[in-house]
């Protein structure tokens, strides 16, 4: 009877608060998965030299140290932005995995009992023939 | 209205689903079903390739149940866990939401018996730990139990609708409504405070438990830091190659984070390093406060994004200058690399330099010529760096204060040492992990103990630094002696052994001691009846805790002409109170009252000065300060504060505690009148007020100074017959100084008579006595053994027919 009582409670449960508790790990992690990547501050500095790598333009014209000035400039953002790029690329994937993975958490639950039960049987169809 | 019965109905299933298996079982039994469905299909695998399929639909079979079965038990393990995390966030104030109701370890304490929450409480784990935690013995529990008493029901507690009902909220129900609870408690020593202390430890770390087996929620996720944060930043390579972990120098746990204080603390510094120029933060405080603490929870705050936005992603580096000297031997290479690093600094854009004891760094580059302020300065007031600096408050005031314009770029942060619950708050965490280290239990006064202990009696550091300390030299004391729970008394024996001072509830011997204190010290002190008794009395107040704690344990100012007993009861206070005369340290105040008295007194920044350095040598001990009316007004302004707090500053600015000591300061002042009262034959006790009158209206001692003492003790001269016993208390040294020598000793009664005719002397006291001892019997035996009269082992026999009169009258 206690059994049963639980298993009552459980389908109740599992049909309706389960699924708010779901929602609200799912969108844990999704906001886990931005801030692991970082991807608003990569968005935000995603042209910026790489560790601000950056040579000084000199206090006087200079063609030689305006010429490395651009050429350092340039291959300093080039690094920086391929780098960032690829981050923000798999963060961006990983935000996108997290929430189609959610979807799949989803169905996945809302079948897990009769899953539960065609496993259940499978598994002693097999033992016993 | 929602009551308790009502509200718990909510976690039945879970509590049904625990009776049947509770969550460690279900943990065991989940982590079997899958190594079984793991070997069953690794079986089937092997079977398929190597074995050419035979048994491979049977152990598909054993695959697919155990499968299932782990997959019921995922289920229902989500299923408790809804229950068993339910209102937690609203619990630890992570959310403003669903602020109503009761949480699971409520509905678990009391479900099975609703109708008495007072024996559901005593029977659960959390309860039991509860009233351990708080000292209370299964004996009282027991006999509470079975006695006929009141029963609460749950239908009695109507829930707050702005507030969780957590376990703190019963257990203070509980002791609230039903008295014979508060009595059982009582009469097991446990006050209110105890209790509900105990209470909140136990169920505080519950909370932190859950909260940490909770990985899922946003308040843990987010203490990751995320990646490529700094890259925007350029690189500290100078710096890098200069730095230490920060942990290093921690104190406690960041779990006092959370703490109002330190949280009104992080928000200070956070808001002082957002400043847009001169974002350079001072932090004062006592070595051990835990300004290190501080610093590493900003540090956490800014790489997990939760601090203000203008200094996330900062980057800390703490500075080893300890290195950063040892690998430097010549002034321009270490003012080169100083330069580096803060250019660097600029450049990278997210620096926070760290900088331990600021005072101690300038000092050692002043002796290799560089004057910090001013090589740093131009970075101190660049937007792109910051620097935390932490310093103590004596070398703030004497040597950074000094500095003017340099300080003035630092925005200053006292950091306060936690008062006492708030050290017991610390300690709560800290004892738990050394129980584990020590094998033993604490109990919740233990640790009030610890923090009072520590505060009253260790000298040296500042609270939670020093009572962390102690902690652990009590359970490490507690694993030597086999004892594996922790009380308060256990704390107090320790101390007491550590220190010499008796400290907690007093035991049987000392109560003795007290209790005949007059007797003991008449041991060693003839006469002064009156001044033994106030003796007695106040030092019976000081020990009972009736007195203040910030006050030195006793204080006396002892009046009465010279050789009445004065140092004689101060030796004997020594002896009695802390085991032996060499705790008693004079200071001849007479060397206090040239112009200089003050610094040789508390030091001049060079030297340490006398009393500090007699502190700290011998914190526990009788400090007599004689002929006390000689020394200069000044060094007596420096005894109002010694005698009114316990506590005052040296010339180095460090805070020196004499609250373990007994002050007696001895004087002569007011002796002649003393000496006429007696003479007039009046009764000295009516006059002491007329005494100590006169005393003030000569100036010698102004009256605020004679009311910091808890006791001005008025010394009589001496009778015949005090003199007779002291000359008695003389001859018996006298005896065993001969024994020594290998003889006997006999002075016979006559002798002694007449001696003590010529020793006394009202006016001087006892000293007389002592000299005509020593110039007549002393003399007559060093005559005997000089002559060879006596023998080693025979017996020296005087009477007063061995005396001429001129011997007699030397």
């Amino acid at each position: 009877m206690l059994f049963l009582s639980i298993v009552h409670h459980y389908f109740l449960w599992h049909y309706s608060r389960a699924l708010g508790e779901i929602f609200s790990t799912w969108k844990n992690l999704i906001w886990f998965v931005g801030h692991f990547f970082s991807l608003r501050q990569l968005a935000a500095s995603w042209f910026s030299p790489w560790k601000r790598t950056i040579q000084s333009r000199g206090e006087k014209w200079n063609l030689e140290d305006l010429a490395g000035y651009i050429i350092v400039n340039i291959v300093s953002r080039l690094v920086g932005t391929v780098i960032r790029t690829t981050i923000i690329f798999l963060g961006v994937t990983s935000v996108l995995t997290t929430i189609i993975g959610g979807l799949f958490v989803y169905v996945f639950w809302i079948l897990a009992p009769f899953v539960l039960i065609a496993l259940l049987g499978l598994g002693i169809t097999l033992l016993f023939t | 209205m929602n009551t308790l019965r009502d509200d718990i109905q909510q976690y039945r299933p879970a509590i049904q689903l625990d009776a049947l298996a509770s969550r460690k079982t279900l943990h065991g039994v989940r982590i079997f079903l899958f190594l079984v469905f793991a070997c069953a299909g690794a079986g089937y695998l092997a079977s398929t390739y190597f074995l050419s399929g035979q048994y491979s639909q049977q152990l598909l079979g054993v695959g697919f149940v155990s499968l299932a079965l782990w997959l019921e038990q995922i289920l229902a393990f989500a299923y408790s866990n809804s229950f068993y995390f339910r209102k937690l966030n609203s619990l630890l104030g992570l959310s403003e939401k669903n602020k109503t109701g009761t949480t699971y370890d409520v509905a678990e304490v009391i479900w099975h018996n609703q109708e008495d929450m007072a024996e559901a409480f005593c029977n659960s784990e959390l309860g039991s730990l509860v009233l351990f935690r708080a000292g209370t013995n299964q004996t009282a529990i027991t006999e509470y139990l079975t006695n006929a008493r009141q029963q609460l029901t749950a239908d009695t507690i109507i829930l707050p609708e702005d507030e969780i009902f957590s376990l703190i909220g019963l257990g203070k129900h509980i002791f609230k409504h039903d008295t014979a609870f508060a009595n059982m408690l009582a009469h097991s020593g446990v006050t209110q405070e105890t209790f509900l202390g105990a209470l909140r430890w136990v169920v505080g770390s519950v909370h932190q438990e859950k909260r940490a087996a909770r990985w899922w929620s946003q308040d843990n996720l987010s203490r990751t830091k995320g990646i490529g944060r700094e890259w925007s930043y350029g690189y500290a390579y100078l710096l890098q190659k200069f730095a230490r972990d920060i942990r290093s120098s921690a104190v406690f746990s960041t779990l006092s984070a959370n703490t109002p204080y330190a949280l009104e603390k992080i928000a200070e510094i956070e808001s002082s390093l957002a400043r847009v120029k001169e974002a350079n933060v001072l932090l004062i405080g006592e070595a051990g406060v835990g300004k290190v603490d501080l610093v590493m929870a900003v540090q956490s705050r800014m790489q997990t994004g939760k601090s203000l936005a203008s200094i996330r992603g900062q980057q800390m580096i703490v500075l080893d200058t300890n290195r950063l000297f040892a690998t430097h031997q010549d002034r321009q290479s270490l003012e080169l690399t100083i330069l580096g690093m803060f250019e660097e600094a600029v450049l990278a854009g997210n620096i926070v330099i760290v900088i331990e004891n600021l005072s101690v760094f300038m000092r050692e580059a002043e002796n290799m010529g560089i004057f910090i302020p001013e090589l740093i300065d131009q970075y101190l007031a660049a937007p792109n760096v910051h620097i935390i600096a932490t310093d103590t408050p004596g070398s703030y005031h004497t040597y950074l204060e000094t500095k003017g314009g340099f300080v003035r770029r630092f925005t200053e942060v006292l950091i306060d040492a936690p008062d006492l619950s708030a050290t017991t708050r610390v300690l709560q965490a800290v004892a738990l992990q050394y129980e584990v280290t020590y094998e033993s239990f604490f109990t919740y006064s233990a640790l009030q103990a610890l923090t009072t202990a520590a505060d009253r009696y260790v000298v040296e550091g500042v609270l939670p630094d020093k009572a962390i300390a102690l902690l652990i030299d009590v359970a490490s004391a507690a694993k030597q002696q086999g004892s594996t729970i922790i009380t308060q008394d256990f704390v107090y024996k320790v101390v007491s052994e550590k220190t010499g001072v008796p400290a907690g509830p007093i035991s049987d011997n000392e109560r003795e001691t007290l209790l005949h204190l007059k007797d003991k010290l008449h041991q060693h002190v003839v006469g002064q009846e009156v001044a033994l008794s106030a003796i007695a009395r106040t030092m019976r107040r000081a020990r009972a805790g009736i007195q203040a704690p910030d006050k030195p344990l006793g204080s006396f100012l002892f009046l009465g002409p010279t050789g009445v007993g004065k140092t004689e009861t101060a030796k004997a206070l020594a002896t009695v109170f802390f085991g032996g005369e060499d705790k008693l340290e004079r200071i001849d105040m007479s060397e206090f009252s040239g112009g200089d008295a003050v610094s040789k007194l508390i030091g001049d920044g060079a030297s340490a000065g006398i009393l500090p350095t007699i502190l700290r040598e011998h914190p526990y001990s009788v400090i007599l300060l004689d002929e006390f009316e000689k020394a200069d007004q000044s060094v007596h302004d420096i005894f109002l504060q010694v005698l009114d707090e316990g506590v005052f500053t040296d010339s180095r600015g460090a805070k020196v505690n004499a609250r373990n000591t007994i002050i007696i300061a001895t004087s002569n002042a007011g002796s002649q009148l003393i000496l006429n009262t007696v003479s007039q034959r009046k009764e000295l006790a009516t006059l002491s007020a007329e005494i100590i009158d006169s005393i003030i209206k000569a100036g010698i001692y102004r009256p605020e100074l004679i009311n910091r003492f808890d006791s001005t003790i008025i010394f009589e001269p001496l009778s015949v017959g005090e003199q007779t016993e002291v000359a008695s208390l003389m001859i018996g040294a006298l005896y065993q100084r001969v024994k020594e020598r290998g003889y006997q000793l006999n002075v016979k009664e006559d002798l002694l008579t007449v001696l003590v005719e010529k020793g006394y002397n009202p006016e001087f006291g006892a000293r007389p006595m002592q000299r005509v001892l020593q110039d007549v019997i002393e003399e007559k035996i060093a005559q005997k053994i000089i002559s060879g009269t006596v023998q080693k082992g025979d017996s020296i026999k005087l009477e007063l027919a061995d005396f001429t009169e001129a011997e007699l009258n030397v």
